[in-house]
């Protein structure tokens, strides 16, 4: 009889996740609180039901899952993720274009745009540094040298072995960081020398994105980069002991929404789309997740310094697509990683 | 049989679920890639490397966890040794817990803000490479050799030995020419049962060995990072080929070796007693071993309850209570593996049954099939659920029901092994004396195997529980928000920094495992050899 009433309690938890009506289907790659409460704030501004079908933070799986039922679509819509997710969903032929009107009614950039329409950029991240604040003022200052503030200030031999970077042939912020290089110094050579400078301070290429917040934190190297929302996250969750400086000449993600070709409710896509453009859900990502909003008419909470402050690395979107196989295998032969 | 039209449904629902739930997951994985993923992996020089760090763990690591498993088994069969009750109970706990649990408690030792290194000796080291794998992957599987081997040396009679001193041999000779010879098929096959935990081992690597890139790790990165499902088939189906010949080497050399068992049972004959340095060697080498095993398991109960481990050292109880989402993630491990458990024993039993017994269709096949889990790295059956039930009728990724069959399938070759080696005591000619005298074939099941088959069913319910609990390679691709299991949980806080939250997740799940372990001897009585 227990063993019945367990299967029964299994395919309880089963049957619930299944049943399909006229609503918009999610997939988030999101926290599931920014989820929770955009889907929320839709329900009560449209009146239109929202079902999350799955939310795990890794951009790569939601994506993946998006290709691999491709002929047969379950949900209408991918949320969060950075552009080139997006992008490579787009070129793949998984995703239609929709451009919301939103975008002019409320003046939003169009360099938050994907230009073909595929996807629609709706918030932004820039890539940090961060320093453990106790080691630094311990073994680097006492040497006379300044907080890091910029790119370069990473090729400090102080700092040999003590810096945490990341992997361009796991995440996508290497990869970023790695462009954000090659743009700013005006070249690929310039660039991959600088990799190639970095490479004896690196202490540790983490396969994840903010594999560098946990191991500076804890003292494991003094400094590293990560995404600048998700690190004053953690600071704040954790009381970090860490300090955090957006360098000049950054990386930086857009953060896109696009619509899955066959989507079963296109029509409540595009509205989930328009919704994510307004104040109210612009609002509630930036305080819940500390992502800057594209419009701006939007307050940040006082942990973000503000969007115009920030120095951008120039950049070539396309080019940026156009080489990530290149890049990365050229990155892998300096650092033999 | 066609007289049997309840047999007949049995067999057909046995082929159905052999075929559905452990063939099509894997030969989707092996089609799904396209040629050119094939060549794009075996072109790019980061997986040449993965591959030649996956062997060189595989040496490494193998051999250094058969030797301490031979250690410790060679410590707990001389019953003259003391502390030996000691060793036999540390090599049990790596058992019962998750392998990257080890790696965790390794970490909070010896890190750079490790309670040894930095705590005690003020020095900051980096173990997050090879060598902090090593250690971790040598103590969370040397346990497995040590079962293994032991059940070897204790079926060789002490009377071989005692027999071979009485002749006038040194005692040194005696272990040389006498008991490691008659041990060597046992060590053998215990090594090639290791080194096929260490090639699929996911925990550890992912979270101890830095940069330090290994294949099984690798297929799941790709999937985080690029999306590239195909990329991630082709790297898991190459993972699955040095494992499949392990596997199969393994099962020969078991099956040559078989004779080694001699006498048979046990015996009660006091066992020779060692050389007194050989004593001093071993109590002092497993008492070292021990030491550690013992320091990794209190840094994590001890990490859960102080506020900051490595800087701020107050009691805490926060970690514990702090625990909110993390409690239903440890509901979920707890259902879905009850429902793995009992469906893998239950599929199990009735196809050793069917297989042996009664003269099912095609039954070498079907015996090769229900085999085969246990050549699958778990990051291969993962991903193969994930790829293989996403389209109508069976359009299940992303539902509780895909982990616990993966789970399920997963755990099917252990438990049907325990079924096959109890159906090969019961002679043939009870069945047929039964038969002589009119039985049914029914009722000789009913009356002779499925009171045989209790005790199986239920060593292979609790092993298939607790190796359920405690994975995470079988889980990570099929993980989503709403049905996040402990494991998943563990990784990522213990990749995130939370130390404390992990710590105290950890020993939660520890604790569910050593209830059901507790339970599992409880409900086994003597019997518990199946669990260790």
């Amino acid at each position: 009889m227990k063993r019945l009433m367990l299967v029964a309690a299994l395919f309880g938890i089963v049957v619930t996740g299944l049943s399909a009506q006229d609503k918009v289907i999610i997939y988030a790659a999101l926290d599931t609180k920014t989820v929770g409460d955009l889907v929320a704030a839709f329900k009560q501004k449209t009146g239109i039901d929202a079902e999350v079908a799955l939310q795990i933070e890794q951009a790569g799986t939601v994506a993946s899952r998006v290709k691999t039922e491709s002929d047969h679509p379950r949900a209408d819509i991918v949320i969060g993720g950075n552009s080139n997710f997006h992008s490579d969903l787009a070129a793949s032929g998984y995703t239609t274009p929709y451009v919301s009107p939103v975008v002019k009614q409320a003046g939003i950039d169009p360099k938050f745009m994907d230009d073909k329409g595929y996807w629609t950029g709706w918030y932004f991240g820039a890539l940090c540094l961060i320093y453990n604040t106790k080691r630094y003022n311990e073994e680097i200052a006492p040497k006379g040298i300044k907080p890091p503030t910029t790119w370069d200030d990473l090729l400090n031999p102080a700092y040999r072995g003590e810096v945490i970077a990341s992997n361009p042939a796991t995440t996508g912020a290497a990869y970023l960081m790695l462009a954000a290089q090659i743009f700013r110094l005006g070249g690929e050579d310039a660039g991959f020398a600088y990799i190639r400078n970095l490479h004896p301070n690196v202490a540790q290429y983490t396969a994840g994105a903010n594999g560098s917040i946990p191991l500076v934190s804890q003292g494991e190297a003094i400094v590293g980069f990560a995404w600048g929302h998700d690190t004053i996250k953690q600071k704040k969750q954790g009381n970090l002991p860490i300090t955090v400086v957006f360098p000049k000449d950054t990386g930086f993600e857009i953060g896109a929404v696009s619509i899955i070709k066959g989507a079963p409710h296109r029509a409540l896509a595009e509205k989930f789309i328009d919704f994510l453009l307004s104040p109210e859900a612009q609002r509630i990502n930036a305080e819940d997740g500390y992502r800057y909003p594209v419009r701006s008419d939007v307050a940040l909470p006082a942990e973000m310094p503000a969007f115009k402050d920030l120095s951008l690395a120039p950049w070539d979107l396309k080019l940026a697509a156009a080489k990530v196989d290149d890049w990365k295998k050229r990155w892998s032969s300096i650092t033999g990683k | 049989m066609l007289r049997e039209p309840g047999l007949l449904a049995a067999i057909a629902v046995l082929w159905g679920a052999l075929l559905l739930f452990v063939l099509y997951p894997a030969l989707r994985v092996a089609l799904y890639p396209k040629v050119h993923d094939y060549g794009a992996i075996l072109s790019d020089p980061r997986y040449g490397r993965a591959l030649v760090h996956s062997l060189t763990m595989l040496g490494l690591s193998t051999a250094s966890a058969t030797g301490l498993g031979l250690l410790f088994a060679l410590a707990t069969t001389r019953r003259d040794l003391p502390l030996r009750r000691l060793f036999s109970a540390v090599s049990l706990l790596p058992l019962f817990s998750p392998p990257f649990v080890v790696a965790f408690g390794y970490i909070m030792l010896f890190g750079r803000n490790g309670l040894v290194t930095h705590g005690i000796f003020g020095v900051r080291t980096n173990i997050l490479g090879w060598n902090g794998l090593w250690l971790a992957q040598t103590v969370s599987f040397f346990p497995v050799a040590a079962v293994a081997i032991r059940d070897v040396l204790e079926t060789i009679p002490p009377s071989f030995e005692r027999a071979a001193r009485n002749l006038g041999a040194s005692r040194l000779r005696v272990f040389t020419t006498v008991t490691l010879p008659l041990a060597s098929g046992g060590i053998v096959s215990a090594a090639l049962l290791v080194a096929i935990l260490v090639l699929a081992d996911f925990g550890n690597p992912i979270l101890i060995a830095g940069d330090y890139s290994v294949l099984a790790t690798e297929a799941w990165l790709r999937v985080q990072g690029w999306a590239d499902v195909r990329g991630a088939a082709a790297l898991s189906f190459v993972l699955m080929l040095p494992s499949l010949l392990l596997f199969i080497a393994q099962r020969a050399w078991a099956k040559g070796k078989a004779y080694v068992t001699i006498g048979g049972k046990a015996s009660s004959m006091e066992t020779e007693p060692a050389a007194r340095p050989a004593k001093v060697f071993l109590v002092a080498a497993c008492s070292a071993v021990s030491l550690l095993v013992i320091l990794i398991y209190a840094s994590l109960a001890a990490g859960s309850l102080v506020e900051g481990w490595g800087f701020d050292w107050r009691p805490t109880l926060r970690w514990f209570t702090g625990l909110g989402t993390q409690w239903i993630d440890l509901l979920h491990s707890l259902l879905f593996s009850l429902f793995a458990a009992f469906g893998s024993a239950l599929l199990a039993m009735a196809s050793a049954y069917l297989v042996r017994e009664r003269s099912m269709p095609f039954a070498r096949a079907a015996d090769a099939i229900a085999m085969l889990p246990a050549a699958l790295p778990g990051i291969f059956i993962g991903i193969g659920y994930s790829i293989a039930f996403n389209r109508p009728p069976l359009d299940l990724y992303g539902t509780a029901l895909v982990i616990a069959l993966a789970l399920g399938a997963w755990n099917l070759s252990t438990a049907y092994q325990t079924g096959l080696e109890s159906l090969k005591q019961v002679s043939p000619t009870i069945g047929e004396a039964a038969s002589n005298l009119g039985a049914t074939t029914m009722r000789i099941f009913r009356d002779i195997h499925l009171p045989l088959m209790k005790g199986p069913f239920a060593s292979a319910f609790f092993v298939g529980f607790i190796r359920s609990i405690t994975t995470l390679s079988v889980i990570v691709f099929l993980q989503t928000a709403s049905n996040t299991v402990a494991t998943f949980s563990i990784m990522n806080l213990v990749n995130d920094g939370f130390y404390g939250k992990a710590s105290a997740l950890s020993v939660a799940l520890l604790a569910l495992a050593f209830a059901a372990v507790g339970s599992g001897r409880l409900a086994l009585g003597r019997d518990t050899r199946s669990l260790a």
